[in-house]
């Protein structure tokens, strides 16, 4: 037959969200029978099949029909999609081993999580693929309905319903905005599709005041999906009214799937960078600050991650100001190069120790206990010292600590921030970033300084306390989150033919 | 001449649009919103008679009066009480939304008319030929979103399910894993 | 000064010297606990103690072959690198753009010297930390830290680039805090440990900073490279990436790693966390907050002595800085009555005369005092440890008194770190100290009264040495009544003060000004000594002779002072309470309080105020600001009940339409 057709290529470039909507309609079309009985074992193996399905799946494919646009320039696949889908896959595969332990011990579980779950994924998928603010459009809106009901799954609690709620209002201003973004981009550029928007703003379109909001709200859209200053307050109630699987899902997966979409946004519209990189760069800067600070106020483990989850949506701001130096010699389009791959390997690195970390309230967590705050991580390092220690492992690599996973990612980013010449962001990140560490530093008191609020375990072994949960999907995750967040931190090279964007 | 008739037919529909849309917002009984959105949604499909876009105007007809609106006027007859006539509609912060809306309407006006607009070259053409050329899209350039949207409205779907599903009280949830009643 | 790197024949085992110590590491945090709980506690306990010991002995080996190895090169030749990773050559740990950075280790005179350093003393305070903590529970878990600490400390002389040198620092950082808090019983410990970490904080972002700009002017982090473009090559010929290096620049490198320099090293105003860092186990502030980790400031100052050279302003202030240090906390030391306390701000007035070194460019001689203040330093904590140990845990020099009779190897080993330290004539803190001296007088300009401050504070040295000798041995016993019977520390304690004594008495020997043979093997290392043309405006004769007059004088005024007061109170306390020069030394000269309400509470309040105000105030101040005071006043007068949803959802309005505002104002303008 010779060279596969057009559609059979189309469809191949988008194989992994075909994977993801397949195991999502067996899981739904199976709900009945795996919502009760020996059935019920099946929902989450069958969720983490699809992540893991589709992981494999855009593994494999990477080779063929690659750089290409597919549908006839609605969708592409570059590297820049490739990497990043590794690294959201990756996390939602072992956001489903965390939800698995979670769900049962809270007796939350129902197959149509996991179900929403491989949509919202598939959802983030079509955001890094999107070649046309409109397919992007229907990404973010995919994903994110999938994350308002995870928010607001349990329930019975009215905090998660609250959650649910207040993600699900906020969320839909922003989206409004942002269609609004892309509404007057149509009008500037006569077209979505982001190659006719690129030369659109060669053409000076950014220099008309519709141009303007138009890229200002595409920029105002994202940076709520990613919880940057001004507009992150809904992330710690978010955060801390979710059940905490949904919680790790959801910081993870829009930060990822936003991110990479802002990525390749500000790289189209980089020739009118004068409009939106002061805004970029404000509120970089004010989110690395205010973060940081205000984490330092928390004593809620859920809420103190939200606050840390804005500073790290502004280290990332950073390397998607790096978009805005592409245009600018040789140096700036390297930095602009630079960043993609270390903004990819920082959310590598993030969701990691997030999941991780997640994953430790998960599994300290019970019928009728629901671990959140630093008192529950009391005496960790003594009372369960292997999980103790990984989230001291995580604390770390989120402090970004050497020999972590989260210096390499921190350090990528600097560098190109520093190639690109702007040193007030390099400054800033680095300021900030030693004052993160403070409150990192202080669950790490907790785990290992303070005394346990419980009864000791026997010396001889295992206590009373001490569950067998080392075998379930929450040990998995943790286990594996551990492995990778230490190897990448010394070994970052092991993964870099999957991760290096090139354009 | 056709051009004032073109302005005259643009004001009356925006007209017809616009103020069924405000007493959609504002009226205080539940039903009388949804009978309001009927002029509106006609005041739409108006709009894109005026744009020659002939299948979208039998569309919006069919699917928006047709199916959707029909809809939610079953389930408000079929909801009691859902909304109590003698709440307040507004609160101390509606003046200064308005003032605020409306400067922003004034300025996306301002932003709207200073842009050069480029003018439309390609005629959308008779009614078949729109629907031949709307179809291949659907199947070419656009088959990605509209699956996307297909999947996002299954999204919707089963969300709204989940969470509005009646739930037993937590009492009755105890009980082995994976027990939960999905009743 | 360019000499290639050589090809070591040893090269092939210099990643043990680190490695052995995360061996250890990894062995006892995994089955430490599990080995004291299968072989039984006393005898499990031996064997992690023993395993503990045995890699860092077993480290110094290594680094003793790789040093007689080093010095059958010429000495100009000796500059090597190894791989840090068995069996690879060379791995590549992060690789952005251009830049490489590799698991290598630097092997030159600087790097051994340390390793010998570390493994040597650390392996002695090993030892003695198996007699020290022999009744602690967490045995296993102490000694997993110490082995870890050692692991970092090594990266961080070993490491081939800046960035392996930062995560060393970054680790030793780590170790320390996990090791203050290690007796996390009470309050005080915590807050040490917080405050060791906050205070480093500060530091450490200098220290970032100034890897960040070598490498924005030298396009590198390894100190050398094989085609002699690393960042010490190309400072030694005055190059940077592109075009010369300018003095503005090496300034503004140096300084940046001075403030780094400062944090780790306990410089002022930095110096206050090392006092509070004495609450851990003695042994941690034996090897770590006095013999090796706050060296690794003057290390650092050292291994980049080339950039430092080229900044005679940021030198001069290094000189002031360290001589500032050494004085005032001197004088602290005069005042303390907690043991560990008085040797934790001698440690700090210690560290004061190192940079000072360094400010008069003598790096050598830095580096010579950073050695001999090891052993003596690391003797006098133990002996102190010692103490506390025969007295079961009392620190206050008030309720001791009269315990030579009891610990006669004890006091015998004190002594002689007591004349060390003080600069007796002929032992190790003499040759040191007075070579300092020395070098200092040959500051241009300000060399004498750099000279006569700096001779001062070695007089108040010998002083408040003579007073914790003379509160702790010689005057009448003031323990309490009830207090278990003094008792001298077993073996495994004693030997390693034995060894030390012995190295504080002849360990100067290699460093004296005829035929220093200490200073020949460092000088390839220090390019920098060479540019500034260091002299001594002392002739060595009169330099030591003075120095060995002032020690001399130092002591006999204090034991004659002592003799006269039985009670070991030189002022009565009517006196101490009121007179204001004592007052305020003895309360530290109030740098802690001033330090802990602008970091510690500062900080805290601030992000306080930030919560409550900015978040949730000036935010929505901006709200005001676009036009909705009413509704804002509207709902705090309804209690703020009105839903917070909507309150986010403005702020979020209220951001957008800035930005917009902003962007299309600016559109307007241009």
């Amino acid at each position: 037959m010779g060279a596969p057709t057009q559609a059979i290529r189309d469809l191949s470039g988008i194989l992994p969200i075909l994977v993801l909507w397949g195991v999502a309609l067996v899981i739904l079309l199976g709900a009945p029978l795996l919502r009760r009985g020996p059935g019920s074992r099946l929902a989450a193996p069958l969720g983490g099949a699809g992540a893991l399905g589709a992981l494999l799946v855009l593994l494999r494919g990477s080779s063929d029909g690659f750089g290409d646009t597919l549908f006839a320039g609605a969708a592409l696949t570059d590297t820049l999609y490739s990497s990043g889908a590794f690294v959201l896959l990756l996390g939602g595969f072992l956001s489903v081993l965390v939800a698995q332990t979670y769900l049962r011990s809270r007796d939350l579980e129902k197959p149509e999580y996991y179900a929403i779950m491989l949509l919202s994924l598939s959802g983030a998928l079509l955001m890094m693929q999107a070649n046309d603010l409109i397919v992007l459009f229907l990404g973010l809106e995919l994903m994110s309905f999938g994350l308002y009901v995870l928010a607001g799954f349990a329930r019975t609690d009215a905090k998660s319903d609250e959650a649910a709620l207040k993600y699900f209002l906020l969320g839909a201003l922003a989206s409004a905005l942002m269609l609004y973004g892309i509404m007057l981009t149509y009008g500037v550029a006569a077209s979505t599709e982001l190659s006719n928007v690129q030369s659109a703003v060669a053409r000076g379109a950014l220099k008309e005041p519709m141009g303007i909001a138009a890229a200002l709200l595409l920029v105002i859209g994202l940076c709520f999906k990613i919880a940057a200053v001004p507009f992150h307050q809904w992330s710690p109630d978010v955060y801390e009214g979710a059940p905490t699987s949904a919680t790790a899902f959801l910081a993870t997966t829009a930060k990822i799937g936003a991110i990479v979409a802002f990525l390749r946004v500000c790289d189209t519209i980089a020739g009118g960078y004068h409009t939106w990189l002061p805004a970029i760069r404000a509120i970089a800067i004010l989110s690395m600050i205010v973060g940081n600070l205000i984490a330092i106020a928390q004593t809620n483990v859920k809420r103190m991650l939200a606050y840390s989850g804005v500073a790290h949506a502004g280290y990332l701001l950073v390397a998607v100001a790096c978009m805005g130096f592409r245009l600018m010699g040789t140096k700036g389009t390297q930095a602009s190069i630079l960043a993609m791959t270390g903004a990819v390997f920082y959310l590598l690195a993030y969701a990691l120790a997030l999941i991780g970390a997640f994953g430790v309230l998960a599994y300290l967590s019970s019928r009728d206990k629901d671990a959140q705050t630093l008192n529950d991580l009391r005496g960790l390092a003594s009372s369960q010292p292997a999980v103790g220690y990984a989230m001291v492992l995580f604390m770390l690599s989120l402090a970004g600590i050497p020999a972590t996973a989260g210096f390499i990612g921190k350090w990528q980013v600097f560098y190109a921030v520093l190639t690109g010449g702007d040193v007030a962001l390099a400054v800033t990140m680095a300021l900030t970033s030693a004052m993160g560490v403070y409150y990192y530093l202080r669950v790490v008191w907790y785990i290992v300084f303070e005394e346990s609020a419980a009864p000791k375990p026997s010396p001889t072994g295992h206590g009373v306390e001490a569950r067998p949960r080392a075998m379930t999907g929450v040990g998995a995750a943790i286990t594996i989150c551990c492995i990778a967040t230490i190897g990448l931190g010394i070994l970052p090279a092991a993964i870099s033919s999957f991760l290096t964007v090139v354009r | 001449m056709t051009a004032h008739l073109g302005t005259i037919a643009f004001v009356s529909l925006t007209a017809l649009t616009i103020l069924p849309a405000i007493m959609v917002v504002s009226t205080r009984n539940l039903v009388h919103a949804g009978f309001w959105m009927l002029p509106c949604l006609i005041g739409v499909a108006g709009f894109y008679a005026l744009l020659e876009a002939h299948f979208f105007v039998v569309v919006q007809i069919l699917i928006y009066i047709g199916a959707i609106l029909v809809l939610i006027m079953f389930a408000l007859m079929l909801t009691r009480d859902v909304m109590d006539p003698k709440e307040r509609q507004t609160n101390a912060m509606g003046v200064w939304a308005g003032v605020i809306c409306g400067l922003g309407l004034l300025a996306s006006a301002h932003m709207l008319f200073r842009h050069p607009w480029v003018g439309v070259t390609s005629h959308p053409g008779d009614a078949h030929a729109q629907t031949v050329a709307l179809g291949k899209a659907l199947v070419t350039r656009y088959a990605l979103p509209f699956e996307a949207a297909s999947v996002l409205l299954l999204a919707a779907l089963i969300a709204a399910i989940v969470i509005a599903k009646s739930m037993r009280p937590p009492a009755a949830s105890v009980g082995c894993d994976g027990e939960v009643s999905g009743g | 000064m360019n000499a290639p790197l050589q090809d070591l024949a040893i090269a092939p085992i210099v990643w043990a010297i680190p490695g052995l110590p995360l061996i250890g590491f990894v062995l006892i945090m995994f089955w430490g606990g599990g080995l004291v709980r299968t072989l039984g506690d006393a005898r499990g306990r031996r064997v992690v103690g023993t395993l503990a010991t045995a890699v860092v002995l077993l480290s110094f080996v290594i680094s003793v072959f790789v040093l007689l190895e080093l010095l059958r090169l010429e000495p100009e030749q000796r500059r090597a690198v190894a791989s840090l990773v068995p069996l690879m050559d060379r791995m590549p740990w992060i690789e952005v753009g251009p830049v490489s950075v590799q698991f290598l280790a630097l092997v030159d005179p600087l790097s051994v010297l340390m390793c010998l350093i570390v493994t040597g003393v650390g392996g002695l305070i090993h030892l003695y930390a198996t007699g020290y903590m022999s009744h602690d529970r967490d045995y296993p878990r102490f000694f997993a830290y110490f082995n870890l600490f050692i692991f970092a400390m090594l990266v961080l002389c070993l490491g081939e680039s800046l960035l392996l040198m930062f995560v060393g620092w970054e680790g030793v950082g780590l170790c320390s805090y996990l090791l203050i808090s290690f007796w996390f019983d009470d309050e005080e410990n915590a807050k040490a440990g917080n405050k060791a970490f906050i205070v480093n904080r500060v530091g450490d972002v200098g220290f970032m900073l100034g890897i960040l700009a070598s490498l924005a002017v030298f396009g590198t982090l390894s100190f050398h490279t094989a085609d002699g473009r690393g960042i010490l090559d190309l400072a030694a010929r005055g190059e940077t990436l592109s075009g010369p290096l300018t003095v503005a620049t090496a300034s503004l490198i140096s300084a940046l790693l001075f403030l780094g320099a400062c944090g780790k090293s306990a410089q002022f105003p930095l110096h206050i966390w090392l006092p509070d860092a004495m609450a851990g186990p003695t042994p941690v502030s034996a090897l770590i907050h006095a013999a090796t980790m706050v060296t690794a400031g003057v290390v650092m100052v050292t291994r980049m002595s080339v950039l430092f050279a080229q900044a005679p302003v940021v030198l001069l202030v290094v000189a002031a800085v360290g001589l500032f240090t050494a004085l005032f906390a001197a004088t602290i030391a005069l005042t303390q009555t907690d043991i560990k306390k008085v040797l934790a701000y001698s440690t700090v007035s210690q560290l004061g005369f190192m940079f000072l070194g360094c400010g008069a460019g003598a790096f050598g001689a830095a580096m010579f005092h950073v050695t001999t203040h090891a052993f003596f330093k690391a003797l006098l904590f133990l002996g102190a440890g010692s103490v506390i140990h025969g007295l079961s845990g009392e620190q206050d020099m008030r309720r001791m008194g009269g315990l030579g009779r009891y610990m006669k190897v004890t006091y015998w080993t004190m002594l002689i770190g007591w004349a060390a330290i003080s600069g007796f004539p002929g032992l190790a803190g003499y040759w040191s100290k007075d070579a300092i001296l020395a070098f200092a007088s040959g500051i241009p300009s300000i060399g004498m009264f750099m000279y006569a401050v700096g001779a001062f504070t070695a007089f108040v040295t010998g002083f408040y040495m003579t007073r914790l000798m003379a509160k702790t041995f010689w005057s009448a016993p003031r323990l309490p009544e009830d207090a278990h019977h003094p008792h001298e520390s077993p073996p495994s304690m004693l030997l390693p003060l034995i060894i030390l004594a012995a190295l504080s008495v002849v360990g100067g020997l290699i460093g004296t000004p005829w035929g220093n043979a200490f200073e020949r093997f460092l000088e390839p290392v220090l390019p920098g000594a060479d540019m500034l043309h260091v002299h001594e405006a002392i002739p060595h004769g009169v330099g030591l002779a003075l120095g060995a007059l002032i020690a001399i004088a130092a002591m006999a005024a204090g034991a004659a002072a002592y003799r006269r007061a039985p009670s070991a109170e030189l002022l009565p306390a009517t006196v101490k309470a009121t007179q204001p020069i004592y007052r305020a030394a003895a309360n530290l000269w109030y740098a802690d309080a001033a330090a802990n309400a602008v970091f510690v509470q500062g900080g805290g309040r601030f992000a306080g105020f930030v919560a409550r105000w900015i978040d949730k105030g000036f935010v929505d101040g901006l709200v005001n600001a676009v036009g909705v005071v009413t509704a804002f006043l509207a709902e705090i007068a309804r209690g703020g009940q009105s839903g917070y949803v909507r309150f986010y959802a403005k702020t979020m309005i209220a951001g957008a339409l800035i930005v917009l505002a902003y962007a299309l104002i600016q559109a307007g303008m241009r």
